[in-house]
């Protein structure tokens, strides 16, 4: 059987694939429960994508030091076993993301827009899309995934030239920490779950050189578009942002051009599209480790089986919002991020070290 | 490959086959004329019960060439009732028989009672109805709302219309501050929940011809908000002065007593500016008014050289207007119905401190000290 290979990415493609699937995390991110309206949000994005970068120093170190190789390669190639481990718990991590992000999107476009729509198509149609992907691979997805991020930016302007005259500077206010105490919470909420680490633990290896720069652009821009992003719901929702379900939903549904009245219908379409790309990420992450494991045929088998799981969880378990919170709660807690995205390539880093060493006695030796 | 091209067909079959799943033919749908498109929601409140009733869209008007006909109100009511707005509204749905769709609801007229019980429980329901838009107006019913939404107006294409043109041009002239469905919301998630909604009065004296029972409505003025619920009516005066407050509106008329003469100026391009201050464990708020004013009817007099006096009759009587506003809600009642409390925290953090947790008591004791700077345009003057 002929598949589709994965090909290599550029890192600026790689950057806007993470920033979309980041973005979508953040703007479907329910319940909040510690967003409350205050400038401490600015500061708390700022702190948290900081120590977001910090976290991301084994994969850099990783990615510049063995150039075209990832965590999860080297460990596969250095120890089977822990190869295996490595990928089961990747895998399992990636799919509560993907599970988490489906019942997110499902539970926001049918209580927008889609309120008809019978809910087993809100979750099939987007993970068809994203087997399509995975069939066809990163390079095919990081193209759609440009245009989508692309869409995204040209919505976002279109709903800060739309609504400027109802900005209201006054809700600002000059205190960038009020509720101290409640600071590290909101930037452990903030920061915990991040999957794009464990996508770049894995899909390093398809970018075709200098991988680590994908960090250096995607951490800034995502917390440059959230600081816009919350700026603007500030200004046109003041105190009212801590308590609206999805605060940029009503943002866009406030917004008036000419042809549209509102651009909530907008809104639920660049959402769906992000949810595309990120669901796609977390299954090319499956194809690629289970592809170095066992085959080819094997790695895309793996990932459309996950898919599969995720439709099936989604589509049982989807309407209870207890079940998706206590998805999300696994997420948000932070464990699978840092195995996955900072124990795991510390450990390759380690492994990829002692076997450069050894190589070089070797060779040494033979001299 | 033979294989190949099967392969192919058969997935390209599976795909068609899945996408027909898609098509509204094989998924349950309600047409747009089977929904009951609501434009004006009213809800009451009686015997611990929400009492709801809605303005449909009926575009089955007969007598014009079009399936709108513009000489009838092109609307239909429902009724219901239930625990809380949500099931009122779901039973009012039940009753009409047909699925709502809240798209394009323009108004929510808010019963006296309701308000009196919680105007936050009222609009609570929009919360979870995401189609809702935010930009819908908010009104109080003199009495019961229900009658409002009774009188079906035959001027404009759907009922509604009317109602939205008299309220959004009485906030356009300066009489009355409308705030929408987001700004309330706003004002019910400050530390006073404060707002002043406008009322409307029914007058079913029957001679009126722009509604099929010769009914009609009037803004009769405002309805004060605090911390979450109707607290007392005030007049027209009040809600204008609230306005400038606000600085919601920047054209407005004052009309002065001058040389036995009563001269209309016309205001334009009003500024208010309010800075807080604190003065002997006392809240001070300085309001600086700035405004343009062009005379409404020519003055028989020419009072050139007396521009400053007529100018400061001006500025007084606006400030008048703002002293009855702030005696009225602030010093009344410690309400914020001009979000004095985005003000404080803006301009000075370290103050809002001080005072957000008796911010009501120290809005009770606050001082105001009002300023005006009226400039009327001399060109028309000089006629």
């Amino acid at each position: 059987m002929q598949l589709t290979s994965i090909k290599k990415i550029s890192f600026i493609q790689l950057a806007v694939l993470f920033a979309a699937s980041r973005l979508f995390s953040e703007a479907m991110n329910f319940p909040l429960t510690t967003v409350q309206y205050g400038m401490q949000r600015f500061t708390v994005i700022l702190t948290a994508y900081a120590i977001l970068f910090v976290q991301y120093i084994p994969l850099i170190c990783l990615s510049a030091k063995y150039p075209g190789k990832s965590a999860v390669g080297i460990i596969i190639d250095k120890n089977k076993v822990l190869g295996w481990v490595y990928a089961i718990l990747l895998t399992v991590s990636v799919l509560i993301a993907s599970i988490s992000s489906m019942c997110r999107m499902k539970f926001y476009a049918s209580s927008t827009i889609f309120g008809q729509a019978p809910e087993y198509l809100l979750i099939i149609l987007p993970l068809v899309a994203c087997a399509f992907a995975v069939w066809k691979g990163i390079q095919a997805t990081a193209r759609s995934g440009v245009i989508f991020a692309a869409v995204f930016v040209g919505f976002l302007i279109l709903i800060s030239i739309s609504t400027w005259d109802m900005f209201n500077t006054k809700w600002l206010y000059p205190n960038l920490i009020d509720r101290k105490d409640a600071f590290w919470g909101e930037v452990a909420e903030q920061i915990g779950s991040n999957s794009e680490i464990i996508y770049f633990s894995v899909l390093a290896e398809h970018v075709s050189e200098k991988s680590q720069r994908t960090v250096y652009w995607y951490v800034p821009a995502v917390m440059f578009i959230l600081e816009l992003m919350y700026l603007l719901e500030i200004l046109l929702l003041g105190p009212f942002v801590g308590s609206a379900n999805f605060p940029f939903f009503t943002v866009s549904a406030l917004s008036n051009i000419v042809l549209f009245q509102r651009l909530d219908g907008i809104d639920v379409a660049v959402w769906t599209l992000m949810c595309i790309v990120k669901i796609s990420l977390a299954m090319l992450c499956v194809r690629t480790a289970f592809d170095r494991l066992i085959g080819k045929k094997a790695g895309i088998i793996a990932a459309l089986a996950c898919i599969v799981i995720t439709a099936a969880v989604s589509m049982a378990f989807g309407g209870s919002s207890d079940f998706v919170i206590a998805v999300t709660a696994i997420l948000t807690c932070g464990i699978p991020m840092l195995t996955c995205g900072v124990l795991f390539p510390l450990i390759a880093l380690i492994m990829a070290k002692i076997g450069s060493n050894k190589k070089n006695k070797g060779a040494k030796a033979n001299v | 490959m033979f294989r190949k091209i099967s392969r192919k067909i058969s997935a390209l079959l599976l795909f068609s086959l899945f996408s027909l799943s898609a098509l509204s033919g094989c998924v349950p749908h309600t047409e747009l004329n089977e929904k009951a498109i609501i434009l004006a929601i009213g809800v009451d409140y009686e015997d611990e019960k929400y009492k709801v009733m809605f303005q449909y869209y009926n575009p089955t008007g007969i007598g014009g060439r079009t399936l709108v006909d513009n000489s009838q109100p092109n609307v239909l009511t429902s009724k219901g009732e239930g625990d809380n707005v949500y099931a009122a509204m779901e039973d009012a749905t039940f009753r009409c028989g047909r699925e709502m769709m809240l798209g394009v609801t323009q108004f929510i007229v808010i019963g006296k009672k309701a308000a009196e019980h919680s105007v936050e429980k009222v609009m609570d329901f929009t919360k979870s109805f995401f189609q809702s838009h935010p930009d819908m107006l908010v009104t109080v019913a003199e009495e019961e709302a229900e009658k409002v939404l009774e009188v079906k107006f035959s001027e404009g294409i759907v009922s509604t219309q009317k109602l939205k043109f008299l309220l959004t041009n009485a906030e356009k002239s300066g009489i009355v501050a409308l705030p929408n469905a987001l700004e309330l919301f706003t004002a019910l998630q400050t530390a006073r929940q404060s707002s002043a909604l406008p009322r409307l009065r029914l007058l079913d004296s029957g001679q009126s011809d722009a509604s099929e029972d010769g009914k009609t409505l009037e803004i009769s003025g405002g309805v004060l908000i605090n911390e979450g619920k109707a607290v007392d009516e005030v007049d027209i005066e009040v809600m204008s002065g609230l306005q400038i407050l606000c600085c919601k509106t920047e054209t407005g008329t004052v009309t002065v007593d001058y040389k036995d003469e009563k001269i209309s100026v016309g205001l334009v391009n009003i500024k208010t500016k309010i800075k807080p201050s604190f003065e002997n464990d006392q809240l001070v708020l300085t309001v600086d008014l700035r405004s343009g004013g062009r005379f409404l009817s020519t003055p028989k007099g020419k009072y050139e050289d007396e521009n400053d006096e007529l100018e400061k009759l001006c500025g007084d009587a606006v400030i008048k207007r703002m002293e009855s506003a702030v005696k009225q809600t602030v010093f009344k009642y410690g309400a914020d119905p001009f979000l004095l409390e985005k003000t404080i925290r803006h301009y000075d953090y370290g103050l809002w401190k001080k005072v957000e947790e008796n911010f009501g008591e120290y809005l009770k004791n606050a001082k105001f000290k009002f300023s005006s700077h009226i400039e009327i345009d001399k060109l028309i003057l000089s006629e």
